[in-house]
């Protein structure tokens, strides 16, 4: 949930709350000072009746009506006073609610009961007309509460925001560490000379990370030619014995495939550092069908159909040799990955260029695929870092690769 | 045929001198520009080899000093794996050919003589080996006279095996020289030995002596008796 939206939420929780509240609360108020009005002046009438039958007026004996009536009742009937809220019916408006005391009043020789009635405000209206003007006052504090947000937070949190964009767009290739406006909020201000600070020390250790990956690499290339070159000497040698010979495989082979390794990752490198230089507009499908020629006999022997279909050249700014080796190693994936007797299917079109050849499906997450150093089975002569530089080389050059497994078909494909 | 070699690491130089050497090379070195400079001033090669970075001056300004003194003078051209840039420069300068670096001392002797060939035989072009003849210029293999067809690739494994005659090719070198990088190393020696069988199998048939030698898991090597 964004930030405004969460802050609004809570308003509107914590208000609604609010405002029940003083609806109910405001109802019993008011009801309570409804009853205190009315009883008040019962009392006053109870008080003027009780003098006026104490002093035997008799006006009052004769007076009975809907609000007020006295009976004469008998001397031995013992009543207290009640107080209570009736009903009664009237001919136009229905039933009407009516506070009503009946009390006893007593003079020399009589006892009468004398029953006072007053008119109550309908307190079921009264509820509905409070929370009808509470949901009105809610409705409008509504309003002003998601006004004030939009304008006031707006204001108030554009540093963030502006910071955030900022975060956002980061790339740590660039080497420029990151630079904020000054904002009023001393908050923002030191979350700013925080995120700078940061972002300094994180660039002085990615150059010393990066630096230290190439030089070591540099640095372990010349010793590893040596021993591959001394060996290449040692293996030609006349008098080698079968064991003698092994033992030597074992050291060229490790030392050849140390080599590739170490090659590898100093592409690698290069490529995220985006050291290579002016790229051109390239032909993908072009440079597929001319490593295809180099690859064919190869596909041939493993009874490999291959299939093109070029609707449209998918053209792309890209270094060349840097296309090459992406196309390179997807082939040379289909090739490891095809079975004998398999289609290989090579697809172009404006937005998209595929590779799709038949085969097993892998045994394992597809998202691995692009991983580095993730190979199938334990194969020591698979460095399992192609398909990770196919990646690595679409991402410099702002291209997607998809893999997906259809039909009996894995499909790679490079997209815009 | 007289070869200098430029490169500053040692034992890389007297690895290539000693390979060289054994093939019938005669091999001069030279450690830095100054010592090649003063080298080429000084005496003819037919063929020279250059590191493009060596510790005082760019190996690519050589190139330059060489082709003012002798245009026929043949140049490969030694670089980083990764300087593609270098590469490029070298080639427009006037180099014949490069490697990168790392290679196998058998591409380097394959490259040289490919390259000498190109340049000192211009014409007809014949290798004999036992009942075998290679006519380069026609990419054609004879078996006792009589033509054998081959595939490009069994073709192009039989003129390397043959370039360095008793040296044995490995496995990762045949690799390397028939498809770069382009096919996974563990497939590609899958590949290697049918492309062999076949070739072997195409020259018995023809009646002739199969001249290749497997050498333990090491590799091939090619023996002319």
């Amino acid at each position: 949930m964004k930030l405004l939206n969460r802050v609004t939420f809570y308003y509107l929780i914590i208000s609604l709350l609010v405002f029940s509240f003083g609806g109910v609360f405001f109802y019993l108020v008011f009801r309570n000072e409804v009853y205190e009005e009315l009883d008040e002046q019962i009392r006053d009438e109870k008080r003027n009746l009780e003098r006026a039958l104490s002093d035997n007026d008799s006006l009052y004996m004769n007076f009975n009506g809907v609000n007020l009536f006295i009976e004469a009742i008998s001397v031995d009937s013992k009543f207290k006073m009640e107080k209570m809220d009736t009903l009664i019916f009237h001919p136009v408006e229905g039933e009407l609610n009516f506070r009503q005391w009946r009390f006893p009043v007593s003079n020399e020789n009589r006892i009468y009961a004398v029953t006072i009635r007053k008119a109550l405000i309908d307190v079921e209206d009264l509820a509905e007309q409070i929370a009808y003007a509470m949901f009105y006052a809610y409705l409008a504090f509504i309003g002003i509460a998601i006004l004030l947000n939009f304008i006031l937070l707006k204001q108030i949190f554009n540093p963030f925001y502006m910071t955030l964009g900022k975060l956002k767009k980061y790339s740590l290739n660039a080497l420029v560490p990151l630079q904020f406006s000054k904002s009023n909020t001393t908050e923002f201000n030191e979350l700013n000379s925080e995120l700078m600070e940061l972002s300094n020390r994180i660039i002085s250790d990615y150059k010393n990370i990066k630096e230290f990956n190439q030089n070591a690499s540099h640095e372990i290339q010349t010793p590893l030619a040596i021993i591959k070159n001394k060996l290449e000497l040692l293996i030609q040698s006349t008098d080698l014995n079968e064991n003698d010979a092994q033992l030597i495989i074992s050291c060229y082979e490790a030392t050849h495939r140390l080599s590739k390794l170490v090659q590898s990752l100093l592409l690698l490198t290069k490529i995220e550092n985006h050291e290579f230089g002016t790229s051109e507009v390239v032909g993908l499908f072009s440079i597929c069908r001319n490593l295809i020629e180099q690859m064919k006999e190869e596909f041939e022997l493993k009874n490999i159909k291959i299939e093109y279909k070029e609707i449209h050249n998918f053209t792309s700014v890209i270094h060349p040799f840097l296309a090459e080796i992406l196309i390179r190693n997807l082939l040379s994936n289909a090739l490891k990955f095809t079975e004998q007797g398999g289609v290989l299917k090579i697809i172009s079109t404006s937005n998209e260029f595929s590779v799709f050849n038949t085969g097993k499906p892998f045994p394992f997450e597809s998202d691995m695929i692009f991983k580095r150093f993730f190979y199938v089975g334990n194969s020591s002569a698979s460095q399992g870092i192609g398909l990770s530089l196919v990646k690595k080389i679409a991402e410099a050059f702002n291209l997607k690769v998809a893999y997906s497994y259809v039909d009996g078909f894995h499909h790679f494909a490079i997209k815009r | 045929m007289k070869i200098l070699l430029v490169e500053d690491e040692l034992e890389l130089l007297h690895s290539m001198k000693d390979y060289l050497s054994m093939e019938g090379f005669v091999c001069e070195i030279a450690p830095d520009y100054s010592t090649a400079s003063r080298l080429i001033g000084a005496y003819e090669y037919d063929c020279i080899v250059i590191d493009i970075t060596l510790p005082d001056r760019s190996g690519l300004l050589l190139i330059e000093e060489i082709k003012k003194i002798n245009t026929e003078t043949g140049v490969i051209i030694v670089s980083a794996k990764n300087s593609i840039d270098d590469r490029v420069f070298g080639l427009s300068q006037g180099s014949d050919d490069y490697l990168t670096k790392p290679f196998h001392l058998s591409e380097l002797n394959a490259r040289l003589k490919a390259l000498i060939r190109r340049k000192y035989f211009k014409g007809s072009d014949v290798i004999h080996c036992a009942s075998l003849m290679i006519d380069l210029s026609a990419k054609k293999l004879f078996v006792n006279k009589v033509e054998i067809i081959l595939t490009q690739k069994e073709y192009e494994i039989l003129i390397y095996l043959i370039s360095g005659k008793e040296k044995v090719f490995t496995k990762e070198a045949i690799a390397e020289h028939l498809w770069g990088d382009s096919i996974d190393q563990a497939d590609s020696f899958g590949f290697i030995y049918t492309h062999i069988k076949n070739l072997r199998r195409k020259i018995t048939d023809a009646g002739g002596v199969d001249p290749i030698v497997t050498v333990y898991g090491l590799g091939y090597k090619i023996v002319c008796q």
